[in-house]
């Protein structure tokens, strides 16, 4: 009976009930203009993402690279932007007049496109990034308030960065000469000359909008959700940086984003919204009925990093995963087993030896067997990169 | 002696109402008196005051009289004798010392007119009133001619008034066992061809030829009859009528058999309760809603949803009425069940096409829902256990054969079973619960009164701390007054109420409470008037007084920093007056034709935004706030609507009719949602917010096959909607201080044809229905608002082109029956995506044309038993189960098709709610 009662129930709770849908429609290839970024008047770096548009099954990302792009005050000074990277354009420390309103100009495809005169507005500083460790895991919030009552509309973005090691550190390795028999290695050495393959790091900017607004509370305080990082997460195996960036809004331009929040993030429970169409402040100056997707804005764009270490976290409770194998050290087995599943490439690396020859100690002579484990538990490089980020500590 | 013969004479005696004053019975005395201009009641209340004696009359035949009079010692016999000199009035006087005076004839006095006044103690009692009872089981004993044999005199021989051949006869039909009313009973004389439905109150009125005649009595669920009547002039009948013992109280479906091709009414949908008890439903509940939706011309977004979208309309342009109060969320658990207990309810009609001029305020439909009175003669009740509900109605007499209370609740004990689901879903918790009451006082002949109640409420949770709530509070009184044969009066007076909330206090600094409600009182009178045989006319006056608060944000703990905000309460008055006429030409042609004027004006205190014209409306355009004082008319708006339509029935069988109809609506439901959602808000029409109209011409052909057994009917429509409300892209309805700037007024067009065949007896019964149809709306006006598809036409949500329903129901013996439903409609339309771009580190959808795709279309088939325990009458409880299985072949039906963005990449999805076969037990008793 209970059972009957839980797939009664669970039909009636939608999500049982989700599947995925392909459509019968295809898509056309459009190819409307994207534009992305926020005039920074600070001190600060100013980038605007250009891109297209692409069909609904098209996973790439076009970026839009060789066009022209500027800010333009009112009376028409211009400070240019130039591509730094495909699609980015770029300017460094515009230190904007905040008494001025600003507009993009953009020469993409042969089309020019302009958007509204947009006024500088109001970007209090962050005052801190939080956390709270819960049972579900790292809550992490941003706080901010504007004494000066004028900002209410908000978005931040962040990058997080994570360190984090190799589950083992060898003591053994293949043979220079041989790369199907294991040998000595020298984990002091390897402390030394090749501690690129145990301490790595690993990066992952925002997903979601992280949208919030003022607007209903009677002061300017606001507390928002960043992210939670999940309970043994490898993010906070050993320290985890998160730099946030916040941006302030007009109503319209918040607005937009939210929209564009709800298109894609919010859609799908019943009683959610039907999805809208965009409508920015870029216009095709030739052809203005033609879809531009973006919206301007400009404020000075403020930045703030904070850190948390796996100290403060007793309890995470991180494990890597890994495990080890013992293994005889045949050439023949291992170069025709999982070691060696292509020939060519190393997936199961060497860690330690087990038994050797007893007159010969290390570190000459020879290993009879040994313990392996899967590359990613030696070599922290598959899953990040060994340049130490320059912020850090 | 029986009853019927005892009346009878007493009717012949009598004529007119009586009125009796008290005395006491003496030898007569002498009188002395001086009467100037006195009237028959002065007349006689002197009379009586010396005398002692008892006089009868009928007022309504003497107030001519005027009597002119000084006696001085005289006897009584001797001033009658003066006064009543030269007219045509006489008096007779019996050994009781009871007088009678009466006009046009003498009477009689026998010993048994004699005992008879004394044994009807009862005077007030109507004595031209026949009580006839078909078959009285209490005294079984008591040998009776069978009535349809008896000869019924109505009226007096003594009062026929030379200057018509015609007199009415009107009066009431009940049902013998329960004292309730039997509406849509047909009471015709078929060698007129003359006949009259019978109105919800049982009542009918009959204009016919004085002399013989024999009225025919038929219904659903009644024992045909007929009675021979010998008519002399107005007078009443009531007449009794059994049921059809076999299926208890309940029938089969059945629409109005005659009434399809006779009556003008078009799109006139009906269905018995018991026919909607058959149908298989998820869950075993049987749903109001759910039953209209299978009907031709009614379509849903979803079947998670109970909103109507009659002929191309949007579910608040449906008039919802149960017992005269308005429904304005006729939902629970967010529109998967109906909020209406099936089992105090007698029947539904759905109006889709010509909608009598009584009805306005709303473009597309009117559900009149009624529900059942309560047993008038014992308490009696019923039970009712399901997977999810249980309810309880309990019915009975309050005083005997005169009033009545029928009381019926649902409750849900939902959360318990929530409890077994998986963890995420584990901190839901739902319940909901309704109660409606219902007392009529028949307080006499004349005066009857209705008392109705209502009141619902939901409260829900999903998987997080924001509590939703929402409740309909309905109370109305009625009071049925009957002036005459020919002229009946209805009052009516209530109030509605619709609210809901919603609050989440899980982090105190920004606890919070939404509210919204809409309160509306009002005032109605219905006056019919049977002209004659050709003409029956109905008029009167609606006064709605509406009092909106349309949101308020308020923190809900002392920790919180939410900035109170409450947008300022809403009023407004509307008002209309109606009248028509439904005048039948002959036995082939009739039509009815009907006006209704109706004026809205909006009130203050308000402040009004003020947009100069020719710009869209949005914040940065507002110009002026105007506040307006208390009481103020701040807009005024007022229109004539139109209802005509026009029979033609070529044979018994076979008719055509056509009916034009306008409407007007000041009320609207502002949704963005794809269906009805409890949070979505009302909003009456203001300065800046046009009312809603529309219009539709229809034309449909009926024919009825084997003895009308078989009825079939097409019907063609064309509808055109102005200022209907379509949200504008992205727009914030919630706590909106200008609402105005987020909607758009938009232009509409319906069309579609609409196919029924339907069985109504026979062992096996049910219809099938098809609907095309087609709902454009179009936004066109770039000074109103951002123009939504480049102004071209673009389908509403609920377009459905093909909708085909078979509703099927085989009864293999007394106790035994199986249903099965089998519904296939077209995907309803939705905005697909049609391109992907990067923003914020993450795809992103583009999406195009408003509703230029569709989801995949929907395919449902249901089953189920319903078994009747045994049929002895007299035994202390009924009992039935049924048994069935909802979406039997299990189709995974799509309820919404949507993108999102996750993990990087766009994901289509397609949600199904009902993706499994759901089977359900449902155990009901009744008592």
């Amino acid at each position: 009976m209970k059972k009957l009662f839980k797939i009664l129930f669970s039909s009636l709770f939608l999500l049982a009930c989700k599947k995925t849908y392909i459509s019968p429609f295809n898509s056309p290839d459009l190819g409307y203009l994207v534009v992305e970024g926020v005039i920074n008047s600070g001190p600060g770096n100013t980038t605007i993402k250009l891109s297209r548009t692409t069909q609904l099954t098209d996973g790439t990302v076009v970026m839009e690279s060789g066009a022209t792009a500027m800010v333009m005050d009112q009376n028409n000074q211009t400070y240019p932007l130039t591509e730094s990277s495909s699609g980015e354009y770029m300017a460094n420390g515009l230190n904007l007049d905040v008494n001025l309103k600003y507009r993009l100009r953009i020469v993409a495809g042969g089309k020019e496109y302009l958007s509204d005169y947009v006024t500088v507005n109001d970007n209090p500083p962050i005052d801190s990034i939080s956390w709270n460790y819960a049972s579900d895991g790292v809550h992490l919030a941003v706080n901010t308030h504007d004494p000066r009552n004028k900002a209410k509309y908000f978005q931040w973005d962040y990058v997080g960065t994570w360190e984090f090691h190799s589950a083992y550190i060898p003591a053994t390795k293949y043979a220079s000469n041989d790369p199907y028999f294991v040998t000595y290695f020298d984990p002091i050495k390897y402390w030394l000359d090749d501690s690129s393959r145990y301490k790595c790091w690993q990066s992952e900017a925002s997903q979601q909008f992280i949208l919030g607004s003022t607007i209903k509370y009677a002061v300017d305080t606001i507390s928002n959700p960043l992210t939670v990082i999940q309970p043994a997460s490898w993010k906070l195996s050993v320290l985890y940086s998160i730099d946030v960036r916040q941006y302030a809004y007009s109503k319209d331009g918040y607005e937009f984003l939210n929209k564009m929040k709800r298109n894609s993030e919010q859609l799908g429970s019943l009683f959610d919204a039907q999805p809208s169409d965009l409508q920015g402040n870029i216009h095709c100056v030739s052809k203005p009925d033609e879809i531009v997707i973006g919206y301007v804005s400009s404020c000075p764009i403020r930045e703030k990093r904070a850190y948390i270490s796996n100290a403060d976290l007793p309890g995470w409770g991180y494990t890597s995963g890994c495990s080890l194998m013992v293994q005889n050290n045949d050439s023949a087995f291992i170069r025709d087993n999982d070691y060696y599943p292509d020939g060519v490439t190393p997936h199961i690396l060497p860690v330690n030896y087990i038994t050797r020859n007893p007159s010969t100690p290390p570190p000459n002579g020879v290993i009879f067997t040994f313990t392996a484990a899967d590359i990613g538990c030696v070599d922290c490089r598959l899953k990040g990169t060994s340049t130490k980020p320059a912020f850090w500590p | 002696m029986n009853d019927c013969h005892r009346l009878l004479i007493l009717m012949v005696l009598f004529l007119g109402s009586v009125f009796t004053a008290a005395g006491q019975r003496k030898a007569p005395a002498l009188v002395t008196a001086n009467f100037r201009n006195a009237d028959m009641e002065q007349f006689v209340s002197e009379l009586e005051k010396q005398t002692g004696l008892y006089f009868y009359y009928d007022p309504a035949f003497t107030d001519s009289i005027k009597i002119n009079l000084s006696v001085t010692s005289q006897p009584v016999e001797k001033i009658m004798d003066m006064a009543f000199a030269g007219s045509d009035f006489y008096y007779s006087i019996d050994e009781e010392g009871e007088v009678y005076i009466t006009k046009g004839v003498k009477i009689r006095v026998s010993a048994s007119s004699k005992s008879l006044s004394q044994d009807n103690s009862n005077n007030q009692k109507p004595a031209d009133t026949v009580i006839f009872k078909e078959k009285d089981p209490v005294e079984k004993k008591v040998q009776t001619a069978p009535a349809e044999y008896k000869v019924i005199e109505i009226g007096s021989r003594n009062l026929i008034d030379p200057k018509t051949n015609r007199a009415t006869v009107a009066g009431y039909i009940t049902d013998i066992k329960t004292g309730e009313p039997v509406s849509v009973a047909s009471v015709s004389v078929e060698t007129l061809k003359i006949g009259v439905v019978t109105d919800q109150y049982g009542y009918f009125s009959l204009t016919l030829p004085k002399g013989k005649n024999t009225l025919l009595v038929q219904g659903i669920g009644i024992r045909e009859t007929t009675r021979k009547i010998m008519l002399y002039s107005d007078g009443k009948i009531n007449i009794e009528l059994e049921n059809i013992v076999m299926v208890l109280r309940n029938v089969t479906i059945t629409a109005q058999k005659l009434s399809n091709i006779r009556n003008p009414q078009m799109g006139l949908l009906k269905i018995d309760i018991s026919a909607i008890k058959q149908m298989p439903v998820v869950f075993g509940e049987p749903d109001i809603l759910k039953a209209v939706t299978a009907l031709p011309g009614v379509k849903t977004v979803g079947e998670a949803s109970t909103g109507l979208n009659v002929r191309g309309g949007s579910p608040d342009q449906n008039l919802i009425l149960f017992n005269d109060v308005t429904i304005f969320n006729p939902s629970h658990f967010f529109g998967m069940f109906s909020a209406l207990n099936p089992e105090i309810i007698k029947d539904v009609e759905l109006f889709k096409s010509s909608i009598p001029a009584r009805y306005g305020g709303r473009l597309s439909s009117v559900l009149n829902i009624t529900g059942r009175e309560g047993n008038k003669k014992n308490i009696s009740g019923s039970a009712g256990i399901g997977v999810l509900t249980s309810r309880l109605n309990i019915e009975g007499p309050l005083i005997k054969d005169k009033s009545s209370f029928i009381i019926g609740g649902r409750t849900t004990y939902a959360n318990w079973l929530l409890n077994l689901l998986p963890d995420q879903y584990k901190k839901s918790r739902a319940s909901f619960y309704d109660i409606d009451l219902s007392i009529t006082h028949q307080i006499n002949k004349k005066n009857s009164l209705y008392i109705t109640g209502y009141l619902s409420s939901d409260r829900f949770n999903l998987n997080n701390d924001t509590v939703y709530g929402y409740h309909n509070k309905n109370v109305s009184v009625k009071w049925k007054h009957v002036f005459n044969n020919k002229l009946t009066g209805i009052f009516i007076m209530g109030y509605d109420r619709y609210e809901y909330n919603i609050s989440s206090n899980k982090v105190p600094f920004t606890a919070y409470a939404l509210s919204f409600d809409i309160n509306q009182g009002y005032l109605r009178t219905l006056f019919t008037y049977y002209l004659n045989n050709k003409n029956t006319i109905e008029y009167g006056l609606s006064s709605i007084f509406y009092k909106l608060h349309p949101g308020s944000y308020l923190p809900d703990s002392k920790e919180s920093i939410v900035t109170p905000d409450r947008i300022p309460p809403e009023q407004a008055l509307e008002t209309a007056a109606f009248i028509s006429d439904r005048y039948t030409f002959n036995s082939k042609l009739s039509a009815e034709g009907g006006l209704r004027f109706s004026m809205f004006n909006y009130l203050g205190p308000q402040n009004i935004n003020s947009y100069p014209p020719g710009v869209p409306k949005t914040e940065d355009n507002i110009i002026q706030v105007i506040p307006y004082s208390s009481g103020k008319f701040i807009k005024t708006y007022a229109a004539p609507e139109v209802r005509a339509s026009l029979r033609y029935a070529f044979n018994d069988s076979f008719s055509v009719k056509a009916s034009y109809n306008s409407q007007e609506q000041y009320i609207h439901l502002i949704s963005n949602t794809t269906q009805m959602a409890p949070t979505d808000i009302w909003k009456l029409s203001d300065p800046n917010i046009k009312p809603q109209s529309g219009d539709q011409v229809s034309l449909g052909l009926y024919r009825n096959f084997k003895s009308n057994t078989l009825e079939a009917s097409i019907e063609v429509y064309y509808k055109r909607i102005r200022n209907y409300l379509d949200y504008a892209s992205g727009a914030e309805l919630v706590m909106n201080h200008h609402l105005e700037t987020d909607v758009v007024g938009t232009k509409g067009k319906a069309y579609g044809v609409e196919f029924l065949l339907k069985k109504t007896n026979g062992k096996l019964n049910g219809w099938i229905s098809y609907t095309w149809s087609r709902v454009f709306l179009k936004m066109d006006d770039s000074t109103a608002g951002s123009i939504i598809n480049k102004g071209r036409y673009y389908p509403a949500n609920y377009d459905i082109p093909n909708d085909l329903t078979v509703i099927g129901n085989y009864r293999v013996n007394h106790r035994f029956s199986i249903s099965l439903n089998a519904i296939y409609s077209t995907g309803r339309p939705f905005t697909l995506p049609i391109g992907r771009y990067y923003y914020n580190n993450a795809p992103r959808i583009l999406y195009a044309d408003r509703n230029a795709y569709r989801i995949p279309d929907y395919f449902r088939a249901d089953f189920s038993m319903n078994i009747e325990g045994n049929h002895r009458i007299f035994q202390k409880t009924h009992n039935s189960w049924s048994i069935g299985v909802y979406n039997f072949t299990a189709r995974k039906n799509a309820y919404s098709v949507y993108y999102v963005s996750e993990n990087g990449s766009i994901n289509g999805y397609k949600l199904s709610i009902f993706g499994s076969a759901i089977p359900y037990v449902n155990f009901n008793i009744r008592f």
